[in-house]
């Protein structure tokens, strides 16, 4: 899953003439040996698969480890790995904001306050958290723009890996797009949410035996993170390519053209915060826990892992600018005069040290990715189509059999209309341009309400959908003004030298702050719900249940603390 | 690597091992795939000493030796989350 943490500059269009890579027949046994596990673990959670509640919230007995890591895998798709070594190639250390200032305090928020609301109130959905907190208008309107974006999203994710399979190893693209497609539809269907929740913790494994020898070798061939530094200088004659913020005092500093309040204000609170909390995709992992602490801990650790994440992404693309004998470029570049371009890097690093074997088993770890990504979608799509579109709107009080036989349908169907929108983009590539954007128009406001509804037992349920509202239609108001007057561009990004990542923030950030303005006041202005009825949803309401006994090494606040420590001590080394 | 139960709550009767009721853990079935993937990078490691592959380095035979970790941490999951330890399934 890629979502609006993303680069946008990933794969507009590419076409190689020769393949980059050929696989050995090892290394197409090692990708077999992987479509028959995900394939048969599928086959065996079938018979665990009973209710509703088995397949839309894997039961509700997952530990916080498994949950911990298929909430960091169903982000960490691999599109998000070649994108990130890609924009690390290009811009240096910065991409690293995304894992950690960009993740990690928006994880342990989670945790430790958001999730006991979302856990209590034993919702199936964020949208479904919404009907509770402020009734039906908010959730239909959050549950139909998640399920038409998901669906977008997943159309594209499937569009570009399958290219990155043509450009990497000369693939057909139809093949790549109906094989992967039609598994994750197989697997998905037949086990529900445990089996895509198994199948990204097998991924997240898989990810780290496949990447991690590249920038182990690397390393060890630079001559360390101090050769690292000396090569890279050497190769582009500038220093800032390995500093995280000493070089974002001005937008023409660094790089990546942006500053620091874009990066704390924009990506670090309103984009992560919207992400990390309200978007179903990655809070559905967590809320299939199977106790409250589970819940809570499940974000920490992931949030541990996330932290580790530049190692193998990051990493990688400046071991690429440092010792790679070609110079990558940019894609429209690659195209016209031939040669490699940015978004190769990775597959490229994996070729330098990887004989057979291992080769496989990296590309096996991209495809794992993908895949992961992709039942990501499909299963939180057809949870909040199934229970807030409809259980809510179509078909009410059928029993639980008939809702989980609809949510296999709709999990198949989702996944064909996803392949729809995949040769959608296929027609008109510059889709991809926007969707970055299109994701951002919903999420930040999203962030807004729910973040007010769990705190601020004043808002009402006026107030909270006025505030969605408003939010969602600024956001869409500012991204239509730049597209047709480009020189707003200075008033929404601040200055008329953003890119296009830093309009997303600054607009995110407005947006969402439209929405807490719009929420506060239309809530003075109406009457708001008595207490009684906000017990479980908001805080100074609800008396969040103690944890049973624990040791202190089994407390959530106690690991929040040491990866806080250990993010600012992150910080402070890459300054 | 990843100490699966080690901080969540769990059973002692089940142990942390299986889900629920003596199903299969996944920690079971990641066991077996790097089992599986550590005996054929082995086996190709083993073929490089012999024919060395043409990329970077090869004289470290990473394949060699990542074959072997992946291959050593597959077999302890495999025998700590072995589902006939676990008593019988469920029917």
């Amino acid at each position: 899953m890629t979502g609006p943490l993303a680069p946008p500059w990933i794969l507009a269009q590419a076409v190689a003439e020769a393949p980059l890579i050929s696989l050995g027949l090892l290394d197409m046994a090692i990708i077999v040996v992987y479509f028959l596990m995900v394939l048969g673990i599928g086959w065996y959670l079938k018979q665990q698969t009973t209710t509703g509640e088995d397949f839309f919230l894997a039961g509700r007995e997952m530990t916080a480890w498994i949950a911990g890591l298929s909430f960091l895998s169903a982000n960490l798709g691999s599109l998000e790995l070649m994108g990130w070594a890609a924009a690390a190639y290009q811009y240096g250390i910065l991409g690293t904001h995304w894992y950690w200032i960009g993740a990690i305090p928006a994880m342990l928020f989670l945790g430790l306050v958001m999730m006991p609301f979302y856990y209590i109130s034993k919702t199936h959905s964020v949208p479904g958290y919404l009907q509770l907190r402020f009734g039906e208008a908010s959730r239909g309107f959050a549950a139909l723009s998640f399920a038409f974006m998901t669906i977008l999203m997943s159309g594209i994710n499937m569009y570009s890996m399958a290219l990155v399979m043509k450009v990497v190893l000369g693939w057909d693209i139809h093949f790549s797009i109906w094989v992967s497609s039609l598994t994750v539809a197989a697997y998905v269907a037949l086990g529900g949410l445990k089996s895509a929740i198994f199948n990204e913790v097998l991924q997240f494994v898989l990810i780290w035996a496949g990447a991690m020898l590249v920038p182990i070798l690397g390393l060890y061939e630079v001559g360390g993170w101090e050769g690292l530094k000396a090569r890279i200088a050497e190769q582009t004659g500038r220093g800032d390519y390995v500093h995280l913020w000493s070089t974002l005092g001005s937008f023409q500093d660094n790089p990546m053209g942006i500053h620091w309040t874009g990066i704390v204000l924009g990506l670090g609170w309103v984009i992560s915060f919207g992400y990390w909390t309200t978007d179903f995709l990655v809070v559905q992992r967590v809320l299939a826990a199977k106790d409250l602490r589970a819940a809570k801990t499940a974000p920490i650790i992931g949030a541990a892992f996330k932290m580790a994440v530049p190692f193998i992404v990051i990493l990688p693309g400046l071991l690429g600018l440092a010792l790679l004998d070609v110079k990558l470029l940019p894609e429209a570049d690659a195209l016209k005069q031939g040669g490699h371009s940015y978004n190769e890097v990775l597959p490229l690093m994996l070729a330098r040290y990887c004989g057979p074997g291992l080769l496989g088993l990296g590309i096996t770890a991209l495809i794992a990715g993908f895949m992961a990504g992709m039942a990501g979608n499909v299963s939180a799509f057809a949870t909040v189509w199934t229970y807030d579109v409809y259980r809510a709107y179509i078909h009410k009080n059928a029993s639980d059999s008939h809702y989980l036989t609809h949510g296999r349908i709709c999990t198949v169907l989702g996944v064909f209309v996803s392949i729809g929108a995949a040769y959608l983009v296929m027609q008109f590539a510059s889709i991809m341009d926007y969707v970055q954007a299109l994701f951002s128009f919903f999420i930040a406001p999203l962030f807004g309400t729910v973040l007010l509804g769990m705190l601020w037992k004043r808002a009402t349920p006026a107030g909270g959908f006025y505030g969605l509202l408003a939010g969602t239609l600024a956001s869409i108001g500012m991204w239509l003004w730049v597209r047709l007057d480009p020189s707003a561009l200075a008033i929404v990004a601040l200055s008329k030298h953003a890119q296009a990542m830093a309009e997303n923030m600054y607009r995110g950030l407005w947006s969402w702050l439209v929405c807490v303005i719009v929420t506060v006041a239309v809530s003075y202005a109406t009457k708001p719900k008595p207490d009684s009825e906000l017990v479980g949803l908001v805080y100074g309401c609800t008396e969040i249940p103690h944890e049973e006994a624990a040791p202190w090494y089994e407390r959530p606040a106690v690991w929040a603390t040491v990866v806080a420590i250990v993010f600012v001590i992150l910080n402070v080394v890459f300054w | 690597m990843i100490a699966p139960g080690a901080f969540g709550t769990y059973s002692k009767k089940r142990g942390p091992l299986v889900v629920q009721g003596g199903r299969l853990s996944i920690w079971f079935f990641v066991g077996l795939m790097l089992t599986i993937y550590g005996v054929m990078i082995l086996a190709a490691g083993l073929y490089g000493l012999a024919y060395p592959p043409n990329v970077k380095l090869a004289s470290l035979h990473a394949d060699l030796w990542w074959g072997a970790i992946l291959l050593a941490g597959g077999l302890v999951y495999l025998r700590a989350f072995n589902p006939s330890k676990m008593g019988p399934p469920e029917a």
